[in-house]
């Protein structure tokens, strides 16, 4: 007989609204284990692992939050609907009564839509004011995506700016997700569209570098593994897609190479996420239930099932010396986070 | 003689040495002291007066030695002459005051106390320490002093006269010792000084009599009175400072050996002796403790001492597990008594009567279990407390036998650790405890967790409910199926053993919280869940510990109430709950600390375990059978709650239907009823002929429609249903299910969930009706129930506890009915008449038989029970259904026999009841049938009339009215004629 399905190890309650996204603090940052969750209600929430309990919440955006990432200690980005990616700068987490946070900077996205940002962590010396931190997302028209560089510690925008160009925007719809990789020193940005494709810019000279179909319905996140340039895409339909990369010199070339139909009759996923440790991979799906499969092999593993609502959000957090365990953090409209210990 | 006795009577009102002359010369003190020597000789006659003189050549010479620099400089020569003069008379007087001492045993307490402090003195002053010679061997006045005449008298006090006289002293000091504990305070306390001045004085010179000074202050250190225990204890606490400070090791290992030889023979003292022994030894135990202080940690390295110690510790306090207290449940079987819990979340008094003190086998003074308590904590205060934990830990694992004394063991030595009960304030210098506060918090975190864990926590004090669960899904009847013997193979003693056991983990995390104060806010998460799975427990032992527990845990971290502590964790709780409800075969507790919650709660909570109802719910829709009975309770306990909540107020009256006050109500209207028509039938008919009428009328009708419309439009709106109810509406639905069930314990909760939603739904008529209609068709087969109650009783006795289930079962039912009525009214009625009415009036026909001239033995059979519940259940039925003619007339019928004196009492008055709610709903019938039974006439109010005689004979036979029927027939008579003639 199988093993029955685990349970999460425990859940986060009392988000105010649906929870759109949850994403872990680097635990490198130096901080207690944090987990930062963007509601429905535009609210931003910061957890604090460790008390399983709010650290502190506040109103982030006007219309619902539909991306959070933590930037280093004390620094927060939150993208909203109301077309705002915001820096926050956040009070240290020691004091009881911390003050609301700050904004250091705001960034106006054009483009509407549910696409996520997504960030590029420099990891240059503290020292120099310059920007560390790249931001991209999508842009309206002819410029299909759009990246911003920021100095995470003073708010200050600056060079350099890309825009990476379409043609025929109207064929491939919609930027529906995001990624920015860095391999062999160059700096690419993939974005997958309505089409159901992924495309791939350069960032240096803004050009497209290769193009990878994947489904039939529009495309709604993927992830990259750059270990081995490997990525998992979902779509609004019950399969998974594989990809894979190939750097040939200064061609890039890309291909599909797996399709896998998900367990039980969902009719889309919502996220996916791979762990660092290139092990397992998660997909949460709109029925409500974590999928997980071996990353090498994609054997499905485990079937988690503890949200009533669609998943909105997968994601899993780093291994650092204090806390060695890899957690997976779902949310899900249930207004429920649940965090998980699997195969560690 | 004469000399001294001016300064005896000056000074004998006040100490003796407060108003002595100062006589530093050597000279004069050795004139002085021949006479004092030989006066002692012939006691005791003058002795206030030969202790004062000895004071006052006492006083100077030892003024003389505390006038010294401590340390810096050797003694001066003369004072070192000085005592040396006193030396040579100590033999004597020492054994004279000894005599006195121990002699007669009637003397005031103020000689003796004299004769100990002047013992103490002089040995003091004679022997003191800083007299001893660095070097024996040099004579040290040969050269110096050329006066023969003291010389004479002078000794040489060489090694070999310290020796022999330490030997001595100890010697005599054995024999003063021997006469024990004193029964006058004064003369304790001046014991104590004496040891005192002895242990400060001479402690290297008398070396062999510290052992035996110590064990008089320690034994000294629970005295009843103030002054002489905390003298001791500053007698001790200074003392071991010298020998901190010294670090002689002869007396630290003097002391270890103590320790050892003490905890060899205290389990034999225990077990055998009696408390005026066991007492003192313990007390000694606690005092070395005390007096070694830091010394302990390196005391337990040793391992033969920590064998031979915890060995002690954990024989002294082996558990009795025969008090019958241990076994007695909390809750009643039914599982429907936690009204009383509900109603008094926090107060003491409703679970205070079952409280249950540890009973240890060997002893049962609390005086000694303080005293090994103290000895404990001293260990946990000073010892390292990882070694000791670890070491008692393995004693847990070693065998069920030790297991609870080690977690007693723990529980004091962490509260040791943090100072519990030590009263340190008075000592100031015990504050070097070993343990870092860091160090406690990681200690107390493993021990929490290991304390929850699967194995110790969730050990079987019951018979194992799972498997009674099983069994009652076997026989539909398993209320009576107590098996004396338990099915899973426990003893009753190991039953019993493992709640003590609960009990002590319990005691423990409230240990924890105890040391941590706000710290162990952090803990919450892990225990709280816990705790509340033992407070919902059915061992009345456990479920009060844990009460217990959760009080100290809410003054530890600073919440006001079990409400306040629970409704801010909820999310622990919650979040453990819910998880476990996904595996509820695995976790059949977590039912309960939901109940628990809703339970020790008030309103706040609901809306935090909204989600985890609802969870319940969805469960419950899964899994049908199984868990139910797991899962209603909850539901039960839900309702109760609501209810309690949430008091209906819009129908004030639903409570207090048995008042009567409706009855009246209706009285009013039924009376004036007949006369109202026909004044307002003459009026109408006027009014048409004005011919205005109709315009009035229509106007009339109009205002009344737009009344009728402005009161309409806010219901237009549709007030939200407030969510109490709708959670209501959620658990009857499910219970509809469970009205049929075959276990009969479901059946019986479920019913009495029902009453209680029925009454939370009253307010709401919208939710209400729809839910009463569901609920009838499950509901009425009930009633089925109550005929096999008559069946069984009559063909089988043997299976008493079946049918009687079965009655309170259909009881229930007519319970619910009439809840049912009270809130729903007409909307049942013609559903009673066709489905109840006959079922009742069967019964109450058939069983009229039974109850006529029956003895008093008879109220407490089931039969009674049921013909009563039936009887007065009707009184409400007819009072709040608008029954028809015939309904009525068959129900008086069937009601009649009830009348009869011979009856018993309870069963008249409630036919009488009925006969009245009869009256008020149908005067004229009932009052035919009355007087047609009772067969009296119609008597008329004016002679002018003729008297009525009605001249049916449907009068039954053979049944004789009390005076109470005659007095109904006439009050009706009268109302009868008030109405048609007048």
């Amino acid at each position: 007989m199988a093993r029955p399905p685990p349970d999460p190890l425990y859940s986060l309650r009392g988000s105010s609204g649906e929870v759109n996204t949850v994403a872990f603090l680097n635990p490198n940052d130096g901080q207690d284990q944090l987990l930062v969750s963007g509601g429905s209600d535009g609210q931003v929430t910061t957890w604090s692992l460790k008390t399983r309990r709010p650290v502190c919440s506040f109103a982030g955006h006007e219309k619902s939050v539909i991306a959070v990432e933590f930037a280093g200690r004390n620094r927060l980005f939150s993208q909203g609907r109301d077309g705002l990616i915001r820096l926050w700068s956040l009070a240290d987490d020691r004091s009881q009564h911390a003050p609301t946070p700050r904004i250091l900077c705001e960034i106006k996205v054009e483009a509407a839509g549910f696409c996520r940002f997504c960030l590029f962590r420099r990891h240059i010396s503290l020292v120099s004011d310059g920007p560390d931190t790249i931001v991209m997302f999508p842009g309206e028209n002819e410029t299909a995506l759009k990246t911003v560089a920021i100095a995470t510690g003073t708010g200050q925008t600056g060079h350099p700016v890309y825009k990476l160009p379409v043609e025929q925007p109207e064929r491939v719809g919609m930027c529906m997700a995001v990624h920015l990789f860095e391999t062999e020193e160059r700096l690419f940005g993939a974005g997958g569209f309505e089409c159901g494709d992924v495309l791939v810019w350069r960032l240096e000279d803004e050009m497209l570098m290769t193009r990878v179909s994947l489904h039939r319905e529009p495309l709604t996140c993927f992830s990259l593994d750059l270990t081995c340039m490997r990525g998992i895409s979902g779509a609004a339909e019950n399969l998974c897609k594989i990809f894979e990369f190939e750097l040939n010199g200064s061609e890039l070339i890309s291909s599909c190479v797996k399709s896998f139909e998900l367990l039980g009759a969902s009719k889309g996923v919502s996220d996916t996420a791979i762990r660092s440790d290139g092990k397992i991979c998660a997909v949460g799906c709109w029925n409500g239930s974590v999928q997980v499969f071996s990353w090498k092999k994609l054997k499905p593993l485990a079937v988690l099932t503890y949200h009533t609502m669609g998943i909105s959000s997968v994601t899993f957090s780093e291994s650092c010396s204090s806390e060695p365990a890899i957690l997976l953090a779902v949310g899900s409209r249930d207004k429920r986070i649940s965090i998980w210990s699997l195969y560690n | 003689m004469i000399l001294f006795s001016n300064s005896a009577s000056s000074s004998s009102s006040d100490s003796p040495w407060s108003t002595a002359p100062s006589l530093s010369l050597p000279g004069g003190l050795v004139l002085n002291g021949r006479p004092g020597c030989m006066t002692i000789r012939m006691p005791p006659f003058p002795f206030l007066s030969i202790a004062s003189l000895f004071g006052v050549m006492l006083f100077s010479a030892s003024d003389a030695l505390a006038g010294e620099a401590v340390d810096a400089e050797p003694v001066s020569q003369d004072v070192r002459l000085h005592c040396q003069v006193i030396a040579s008379f100590l033999p004597g007087v020492v054994t004279s005051i000894a005599k006195v001492i121990l002699g007669d045993s009637k003397q005031g307490q103020t000689i003796l106390s004299m004769a100990f402090l002047t013992w103490s003195s002089v040995v003091a002053t004679a022997m003191s320490d800083r007299l001893m010679p660095q070097d024996m061997s040099l004579d040290m006045f040969q050269s110096k002093d050329k006066d023969m005449g003291k010389r004479q008298l002078i000794i040489n006090q060489d090694k070999r006269w310290w020796n022999d006289t330490a030997s001595k002293v100890h010697h005599l000091l054995k024999r003063i010792l021997s006469i024990g504990i004193h029964s006058h305070w004064k003369l304790r306390l001046s014991v104590c000084q004496f040891a005192k001045m002895l242990l400060q004085n001479c402690n290297q010179s008398l070396e062999n009599c510290v052992p035996l000074l110590v064990d008089v202050l320690v034994a000294h250190l629970n005295d009843d009175y103030k002054q002489v225990s905390v003298f001791s204890r500053q007698a001790l606490d200074s003392f071991s400072v010298i020998v901190v400070a010294r670090g002689s090791g002869s007396l630290i290992s003097m002391f270890e050996d103590n320790i050892h030889s003490l905890a060899t023979r205290l389990p034999r003292v225990v077990r055998t002796a009696d408390d005026t022994v066991r007492l003192p030894t313990l007390d000694l135990l606690v005092g070395y403790l005390r007096l070694l202080g830091p010394r302990i940690s390196s005391l337990l390295s040793s391992s033969a001492h920590l064998k031979r110690l915890s060995q002690a510790l954990l024989q002294i306090l082996e558990i009795d597990l025969s008090d019958i207290r241990i076994m007695e449940k909390h809750s009643a079987v039914l599982g429907s008594s936690t009204e009383s819990a509900l109603y008094h979340p926090v107060t003491e008094e409703t679970f205070g009567h079952s409280h249950y003190r540890l009973q240890f086998r060997h002893f049962n003074d609390d005086h000694i279990k303080a005293a090994v308590i103290k000895s404990i904590r001293l260990l946990g205060c000073y010892g390292d407390l990882s070694l000791l934990v670890d070491h008692f830990a393995d004693y847990f694992t070693q065998s069920s036998h030790w297991q609870k004394q080690a977690v007693l063991i723990v529980n004091e030595l962490v509260r040791g650790c943090a100072q519990i009960g030590l009263d340190c304030s008075e000592d100031g210098f015990l504050h070097c405890s070993v343990n870092s506060k860091e160090a406690i918090e990681e200690h107390i975190m493993s021990l929490l967790s290991e304390y929850v864990s699967e194995s110790h926590w969730h050990v079987p004090t019951t018979i194992d409910t799972r498997m009674e669960d099983f069994r009652a899904n076997q026989s539909s009847r398993s209320l009576a199926a107590i098996n004396v013997a338990s099915p899973n193979g426990l003893s009753a003693q190991t039953l019993n053993s493992n709640t003590i056991l609960v009990c002590l983990l319990l005691d423990g995390i409230a240990g924890f919280a105890e040391v941590l104060g706000q710290h162990f806010d952090a803990l919450l998460m892990t225990a709280l869940y816990p705790i509340l799975e033992k407070l919902g427990d059915s061992k009345g032992v456990i479920s009060q510990t844990a009460l217990d527990t959760l009080t100290v845990i809410c003054q530890c971290c600073g919440y006001s109430s079990m409400n306040d502590l629970i409704c801010h964790n909820a999310d622990y709780l919650i979040d453990a709950v819910s998880l476990n409800l996904r595996h509820l075969d695995m976790n059949p507790t977590t039912p309960r600390v939901l109940k628990m919650m809703l339970q020790h709660c008030d309103k706040a909570l609901l809306p935090l375990v909204d989600d985890t109802l609802h969870e319940v719910f969805t469960v419950l829709d899964g899994h049908f059978d199984d868990t139910a009975l797991l899962l209603v309770p909850v539901l039960q306990t839900l309702v109760e709650a609501i209810h309690y909540w949430f008091p209906s107020t819009n129908r004030a009256t639903v409570c207090e239907w048995h008042e009567g006050s409706r009855i009246h109500e209706k009285e009013k209207v039924k009376a004036c009823s007949i006369s109202d028509f026909l004044k307002e039938y003459c009026h109408k008919n006027l009014d048409m002929e004005d011919g205005e009428g109709g315009v009035k009328d229509e106007d009339f009708d109009q205002t009344g429609e737009q009344n009728g419309e402005a009161d309409d439009f806010p219901e237009d709106k549709k007030e939200p249903i407030p969510g109490h109810c709708l959670l209501t509406t959620e658990v009857l639905d499910r219970c509809i299910h469970f009205v049929s069930s075959k276990n009969a314990r479901l059946r019986l909760l479920v019913l009495s969930v029902i009453q209680h939603g029925l009454l939370i739904l009253a307010a709401t008529t919208d939710q209400l009706l729809p839910q009463v209609h569901k609920l009838w068709s499950p509901l009425v087969k009930r009633f089925a129930d109550i005929e096999p109650v008559v069946l069984m009783k009559v063909t089988h006795d043997i299976i008493n506890s079946c049918w009687w289930h079965c009655g309170v079962f259909g009881l229930q039912a007519l319970d619910v009915l009439c809840t049912m009525a009270e809130v729903s009214g007409d909307f049942i009625r013609r559903r009673v008449v066709s489905n109840v009415w006959p079922a009742l009036s069967t019964s109450l026909e058939r069983m009229n038989g039974m109850s006529l001239q029956s003895g008093k033995l008879y109220k407490h059979t089931v039969n009674f029970k049921l013909q009563k519940t039936v009887l007065t259940s009707l009184d409400v039925l007819i009072c709040e259904l608008d029954m028809g003619d015939v309904e009525l007339s068959e129900i008086s019928a069937a009601v009649l026999p009830y009348l009869d004196v011979r009856q018993p009492r309870e069963l008249q008055e409630a036919a009488v009841r009925i006969f009245k709610a009869l009256a008020t709903a149908d005067p004229d019938a009932t009052w035919l049938v009355l007087s047609d039974a009772v067969g009296c006439c119609l008597l008329p109010p004016h002679p002018c009339l003729t008297s009525v005689k009605l001249g049916t004979e449907r009068r039954p036979k053979g049944i004789q009215y009390s005076g109470v029927v005659m007095d109904l027939v006439c009050e009706l008579s009268c109302c009868i004629w008030r109405k048609y003639i007048m």
